[in-house]
């Protein structure tokens, strides 16, 4: 260690401080310096294109594939929204399972601003993933199909379909991080997203057949699920309108940050 | 500078720490003694604003920690070990750190360099040795070049060389001006590394002095060998101080320094074989300091007061 003049800096000298678009920037790099990232997207891709691929081998063509293209084409979203929900929870989950927690925070002691670019930078991701899910899994079906001699029509109502089967993913990831950053445990979040994506909607199923209630239809048509359905469904198929499904999404995400914002300000480390 | 003013730590019905009051200055080593549960790492984290405070308040540099636009810069601090995202390489822990403050990756090389992490940067954090994980944890404190460093138990499991490193690399840190607070349990530790001590037991300050005045107040003895013992210790007896009995050649004399037993002898004309001033070690005024402060006391009290904590 060679011996250095005495020094000290005047402060702040040479560094930009903590921003916006450096904490964006800590964030990007969070994600894509882990493996976990590449691995969930990873299963998502191979999941869309194992549907995908099969419905184009097995789909009957025989009366046109119009609007069933499009629902196998975003079928797989249903998992998918699984893996990047996973994603999601993994991103601030495994910040506290390591400690890493503690670093972030000294760097940025205010906190609110690594966890709300956490759930952009996330967020962002799962919609690359999801336009790269949803178009590819069109565009294979439209291939395996046309080779059939099937003609798949692809429109503006289409592609806005699709891109709202993305924009559903991104809802979903971001979601995550807020529930993550919330309950602050990788596997508690990760069985609370499966039971709110899969669970839920088969209790609340199995509940209204039962009692026949039907305001348990309601409350279905308001799960985190269903509401994705409705971005994504063909045009005037889906159970409620795409203007109360975005409220209802909204509702959903501010259940989780609103908490978690609150409580991360206060909560020791 | 660090300021604490009142600052209170409960957990619970727990306290962690009792209301304290001290300052870290500039350019000075200053060391948190005490034993384990004492309260240092709770308050090290209060000033890195990890934990908040119940009562009270901690400031940096004049404000709280959370206030400065650049934190990084104000202070960098060792709190844990492995702080970091296991499955990240070393680097990329740093640059994922350095990129909220807008610091060049440059900057994530030259530390990583200062640290002696070269060889493993682009390795996962998962697979580090401890030692290597406090020496990330150094290289992470000091990529905002801050002014102000805190080490919670640096030297906890390192190997001697790079205890060694440590302790080189704090006295460097200090001599560049800037101002270095670290903690330890360990007595040997502080005396070669700190100037300045603050000793604190079950969350309250018990000193707070310069580490030389504070092995002082343990007060010092004049150990000495003579032939004609028994003689001198009635000499010096004689002149006021208080001598022990000889152990064959052997005795310690207090309230008379080595010179004046010196000259008392020559003048006698008895022979000295050994004449040595013994101070008190800081492990001794440590441990009868924190004898009553020791949390988690052992069932026999004899084994805390041995000074085998270490």
């Amino acid at each position: 260690m060679s011996a250095t003049a005495p020094t000290v800096r005047p402060s702040g000298a040479g560094i930009g401080g903590v921003t916006a678009a450096h904490v964006l920037r800590s964030e990007w790099l969070k994600l894509v310096t882990v493996r976990s990232t590449f691995w969930t997207t990873l299963v998502a891709v191979l999941i869309a294109a194992a549907v995908a691929l099969l419905a184009g081998a097995v789909l009957n063509t025989d009366r046109g594939v119009g609007e069933i293209a499009l629902r196998v084409a975003t079928g797989s979203l249903s998992i998918v929204a699984l893996v990047m929900g996973v994603l999601g929870v993994l991103a601030i989950g495994g910040e506290y399972g390591t400690l890493q927690i503690r670093s972030s925070i000294a760097a940025v002691p205010q906190r609110w601003p690594v966890l709300i670019a956490k759930g952009v930078v996330v967020g962002a991701w799962s919609f690359v993933v999801g336009l790269v899910v949803t178009f590819g899994s069109f565009g294979l079906l439209a291939l395996l199909l046309g080779a059939r001699g099937a003609d798949v029509p692809f429109d503006g109502a289409t592609a806005g379909a699709l891109v709202g089967g993305a924009f559903y993913l991104a809802i979903v990831a971001a979601f995550a991080v807020g529930l993550g950053a919330l309950v602050r445990a990788t596997a508690a979040g990760i069985t609370v997203m499966a039971a709110l994506l899969f669970v839920a909607p088969i209790v609340v199923a199995l509940i209204g057949a039962l009692t026949g209630a039907a305001w348990l239809g309601t409350v279905n048509d308001y799960l985190l699920s269903s509401l994705g359905d409705v971005l994504f469904a063909p045009q005037g198929t889906a159970a409620i309108e795409l203007w109360a499904a975005l409220i209802g999404l909204a509702c959903w995400l501010a259940a989780v940050w609103i908490p978690a914002l609150l409580l991360s300000a206060r909560r020791d480390v | 500078m660090i300021e604490a003013e009142g600052l209170v730590k409960r957990y619970g019905a727990k306290t962690a720490v009792a209301g304290i009051d001290f300052q870290v200055r500039p350019g000075v080593v200053t060391g948190f003694l005490g034993p384990n549960g004492a309260g240092k790492s709770t308050t090290m984290r209060m000033i890195v604003g990890l934990d908040a405070p119940t009562a009270g308040a901690v400031t940096v540099n004049g404000k709280r920690y959370r206030e400065h636009r650049a934190p990084l810069h104000e202070v960098g601090a060792l709190l844990e070990a492995k702080a970091a995202h296991r499955g990240r390489t070393a680097r990329n822990h740093l640059r994922v750190l350095a990129a909220t403050h807008g610091i060049p990756d440059r900057r994530v090389d030259e530390v990583i360099d200062l640290a002696g992490l070269g060889e493993v940067a682009r390795k996962r954090v998962g697979g580090f040795s401890l030692g290597m994980g406090q020496r990330l944890g150094i290289a992470a404190a000091l990529l905002g070049d801050p002014a102000t460093l805190i080490l919670d138990e640096p030297v906890n499991g390192l190997d001697p060389d790079g205890v060694r490193w440590v302790r080189t690399f704090v006295r460097q840190l200090a001599a560049e001006g800037r101002t270095v607070l670290l903690s330890s349990h360990l007595m040997s530790e502080m005396a070669q590394t700190a100037d300045h001590v603050i000793v604190l037991g079950r969350g309250r300050v018990l000193a707070d002095m310069p580490i030389g005045q504070l092995i002082e107040g343990g007060g010092s003895r004049v150990s000495v060998a003579s032939p004609r013992a028994a003689e001198l210790v009635a000499l010096v007896r004689s002149r006021g101080a208080t001598a022990t009995e000889p152990e064959g050649s052997r005795f310690d004399v207090t309230g008379m320094d080595a010179a004046a037993v010196g000259d008392a002898a020559a003048a006698a004309g008895i022979a000295l074989h050994e004449l040595t001033t013994v101070g008190s070690s800081l492990e001794e005024v440590y441990m009868s300091m924190t004898a009553d402060e020791v949390e988690y006391r052992s069932a026999a009290p004899a084994a805390v007061t041995e000074g085998s904590r270490a």
